[in-house]
């Protein structure tokens, strides 16, 4: 007897929802499985048939075709043990199959009938909603995750056991009381009931001194801008990265949403603490490969860039990096996405990163205090160079980071709370969205050759003053762009509609690097 | 074969000291006789100098580059030439051949007059300000009508060379190389703007690579063809002090900019002038001294120029005021002046626009004095 359940896998970032058909017919008794499938899903078979058979089903000597279509697309993960174990109960009568239809089901088995959570369920979540599924089946750890999307009633259920009793009764109508059950209804998203989550950064009213860092780090926030700091170990640098994410305004709903789907797919997500509201601040560590960075794999996942999306992607000790690690960064840099080619299809991920990178200025990293350093002119050459060119050009903000003083660490002169500065920050933010809104970027760091040329004009006196520095510092036709966008974000910050000299030297004094 | 072959021999046995060289020259009475001399003839010297005279001889490489000698654009001039630079002579281990690109400074003098040379050696890892001093001096002694003579290292030698080249001045780079292996590669560029505003010179054949020993001897060069040796900065065992201890054999003047006694950079400095060098304060303290120098053309002192106001506003005076001469970090100018940091910062900035304030390294500023 044939019959079919919904469920879905994951491709790239993206939900597809996959339809599961199952037959039994008289026959040699076997158990196949067709539709392009990777290991793990052939894997299944064993486990499902165990499943049925512990969970108290009789399973007779048939021959079982397992189709999973479309069987363009390959499909990888345990999310679909439990739809092949529903689809064949239905065509064992166990269960009716006008209740399942408008049902999605996703989830893992244990041999002993456990319905077990899975990485992902939030974006295959969202795709079913907007193909109007009304109801998802899911394990009772992912239901929580799963009823983040509005506009779906989640049946969390721990076994198969309790999933076919339920079955039995229509749960569209009936609801259902059971500790095995957790049924959450569309309307009582647990979107609503989240309070903003403890954030775990470190306030700038703790951090002493040290006045350029401060100032470039709010000029950074405000426009979204790459910065790279060089000073000696224990100047600051991790401690000001860190405090840089408390001055970032919260996620809006979309980017929370999109946020929250990646770290689904990458099991990084507490679905106990609701949508991500954070921006993320990821700090691999400079032994990571360039595949862990930009993301890859035999079924492409997203890597470290795309888990820093619309937040910060801090690269501490930048020249200890591979060098091909940090190349790979280049096209990312620019353009906002990843894209990963494998032969079958391209993925897209998004990696709109502000990066934030951290280095010695030598190798005892002393330079230039020539009482500690004893490095030559080679090796700090050499050491510097490890850092290419080409990424060094995609720095906005150069910034020299010196140990504070210890005055300034004695001092109880009271420093800026991150909070204030924060406040500064998402009025910048605000300014810059409404600016934006008609031509799908937000920040001025996304600025487009034709919005340079809109939104950052420059009067006679500062036209002449830019052409003064270009050429006086020899400036290449990005750096120049560069310094166009910065100098926009600190005229922004200074609440004026045109970009003065004071805006365009001060943003040279953070962009311009002299050999 | 042509005279000039055998000189250019003699200066591809380079791994040879030149006094020995010359002994064995006059020895043989000739650089003809001697290249002629076969194996038998050498008796008396050394095995391992016999080896090495004899594998030079029979090296390919010798006749092919002398061939590729022709068409270069380096000019070769042997010791018995008039183009020759006469000063070198009166060493006792003069080259026997000097290699040249660009001009030697006694082919620019006027007949019967000649323009004070100065020498401005230092350290090569001089400070920020040591290079600035260095590039100043040899500016305004150029703009006097000066020539300047260096060893094109990098740090104090390379600023010398590039300040007499803004102050429109001859300057001429005495290398431990061969003049196509520039080292250090930093000075490529210097060596592109003197190659056609100065001059390059070495006793080594062109494509010798540079080897650490060859550089000391080359100071001998440096100190005979100046008039003047000026120090900027050197650490107490330093190759300057070789330059100096040449120049004071050979009867020069040597004057060093004094420094503050804990540098370690300026120890090598305060040394020679409590020793008895001049104390350079100014480069008019240099043009003074050999103003009584009856032979050399006048020297212009009033070419030097006097710093005016440099036309500050009031803002970026209060700023300018609290730079110095060594590079101070911005964060403690940002706190020494009560502006808001990003007024600080934007007039450092245009400061340095203006010309009057730099950068070194990145963010660290200071003034020009």
């Amino acid at each position: 007897m044939y019959s079919c359940v919904m469920s879905g896998t994951i491709f790239g970032i993206q939900g597809v929802l996959i339809q599961v058909e199952a037959d039994l017919s008289d026959g040699l008794p076997g158990f196949h499985m067709v539709g392009y499938l990777s290991g793990e899903v052939r894997e299944s078979s064993e486990r499902i048939r165990t499943a049925i058979r512990n969970s108290g089903f009789e399973l007779p000597p048939k021959r079982v075709v397992i189709n999973l279509s479309p069987a363009d697309i390959r499909k990888n993960g345990a999310g679909f043990d439990l739809p092949i174990a529903v689809a064949m109960l239905i065509s064992l009568g166990y269960i009716p199959e006008a209740y399942t239809r408008d049902i999605l089901f996703i989830g893992e088995l244990g041999l002993n009938g456990a319905v077990l959570p899975m990485n992902g369920v939030l974006a295959i979540v969202d795709e079913a909603v907007k193909q109007g599924y009304r109801y998802v089946v899911v394990s009772t750890e992912n239901a929580n995750e799963a009823s983040l999307i509005p506009g779906i009633h989640v049946i969390g259920v721990d076994s198969l056991e309790v999933l076919v009793q339920i079955l039995n009764a229509d749960v569209k109508i009936t609801p259902i009381d059971s500790p095995h059950v957790m049924m959450i209804r569309a309307d009582q998203s647990i979107r609503q009931k989240q309070d903003t989550i403890p954030q775990s950064f470190i306030n700038f009213k703790d951090f002493k001194g040290q006045p350029l860092i401060r100032r470039a780090m709010e000029i950074a926030a405000s426009g979204m801008h790459n910065i790279l700091m060089t000073g000696p170990p224990g100047a600051g640098k991790t401690m000001a990265a860190k405090c840089l994410t408390g001055i970032l305004p919260e996620l809006n709903h979309e980017e929370s949403m999109e946020i929250t789907k990646i770290y689904s797919i990458r099991g990084l997500f507490d679905s106990r603490q609701g949508l991500i509201r954070t921006r993320p601040f990821r700090a691999p560590h400079h032994t990571i490969t360039s595949t862990s960075l930009i993301g890859g794999g035999v079924y492409p996942v997203p890597g470290e860039i795309t888990l820093a999306h619309h937040g910060v992607l801090f690269l501490d000790e930048l020249p200890e990096f591979n060098k091909n690690v940090i190349e790979v960064l280049r096209q990312p840099l620019e353009d906002g996405h990843v894209v990963v080619n494998r032969l079958q299809a391209s993925y897209h991920f998004p990696a709109d990163v502000m990066l934030i990178a951290a280095m010695n200025p030598c190798p005892c990293g002393c330079y230039p205090d020539r009482t500690k350093c004893s490095c030559s002119v080679q090796q700090i050459r050499h050491y510097q160079g490890k850092v290419s060119r080409a990424i060094l050009d995609r720095m906005d903000l150069m910034l020299r980071i010196q140990p504070v003083k210890y005055q300034d660490i004695l001092d109880h002169k009271e420093e800026e709370d991150s909070e204030v500065i924060r406040e500064r920050v998402c009025r910048v933010h605000r300014l810059q969205k409404k600016r934006y809104r008609k031509y799908g970027y937000y920040y001025n760091s996304q600025l487009t050759m034709d919005g340079i040329r809109e939104f950052c004009v420059l009067d006679r006196e500062s036209k002449d003053y830019m052409q003064s520095i270009f050429e006086k510092h020899d400036l290449s036709a990005r750096g120049y762009h560069r310094l166009l966008k910065l100098a926009r974000t600190i005229a922004d910050m200074d609440g004026e509609e045109d970009i003065y000299i004071r805006h365009v030297s001060e943003a040279a004094a953070y962009r311009i690097i002299q050999e | 074969m042509e005279d000039t072959f055998y000189y250019y021999f003699l200066t591809c046995l380079w791994s040879l000291t030149p006094i020995r060289l010359h002994e064995i020259v006059d020895y043989y009475g000739g650089p003809k006789e001697f290249y002629e001399a076969s194996e038998k003839d050498y008796e008396g010297i050394h095995k391992k100098t016999i080896q090495t005279i004899l594998r030079t001889k029979s090296e390919d490489s010798l006749l092919r580059n002398w061939e590729n000698l022709r068409r270069d654009t380096v000019r070769f001039i042997p010791c018995n030439s008039p183009d020759y630079p006469k000063e070198f002579l009166q060493l006792p281990d003069y080259p026997f051949g000097i290699y040249i690109e660009g001009k030697l400074p006694h082919e620019l003098d006027p007949e019967g007059g000649r323009s004070p040379r100065i020498a401005v050696v230092g350290a090569r890892n001089g400070t920020t300000y040591g290079r600035e001093t260095a590039f100043r001096y040899a500016k305004e002694l150029a703009m006097s009508g000066c020539r300047i003579i260096s060893g094109l290292a990098s740090g104090i030698d390379g600023a010398a060379h590039a300040g007499c080249l803004d102050g429109q001045g001859y300057t001429i780079g005495i290398l431990g190389s061969g003049i196509h292996k520039i080292y250090p590669k930093e000075n490529y560029k210097l060596y592109l703007s003197m190659r056609e505003r100065g001059g390059i010179l070495s006793e080594y054949p062109p494509d010798l690579e540079p080897y650490a020993h060859l550089f000391p001897r080359r100071n001998r060069l440096i100190s005979i063809l100046a008039d003047y040796v000026l120090v900027v900065e050197a650490k107490k065992k330093s190759g300057s002090l070789i330059t100096v201890d040449y120049a004071l054999e050979q009867g020069k003047t040597v004057g060093a900019v004094p420094g503050r006694p804990c540098d370690v950079l300026s120890e090598g400095c305060n040394h020679l002038i409590r020793q008895g060098a001049a104390c350079v304060t100014d480069a008019c303290d240099v043009l003074e001294e050999l103003a009584d120098n009856p032979g050399f053309l006048t020297v212009r002192k009033d070419q030097v120029p006097v710093n005016l106001s440099l036309g500050l506003a009031q803002d970026e005076k209060k700023v300018y005021s609290v730079l110095r001469l060594e590079p101070q970090f911005v964060d403690d100018i940002i706190t020494a002046i009560d502006f808001p940091v990003w007024k600080t910062v934007s007039i450092l900035s245009e400061l340095e626009i203006k010309g009057v304030v730099r950068q070194d390294p990145h963010q660290f500023y200071y003034r020009i004095q």
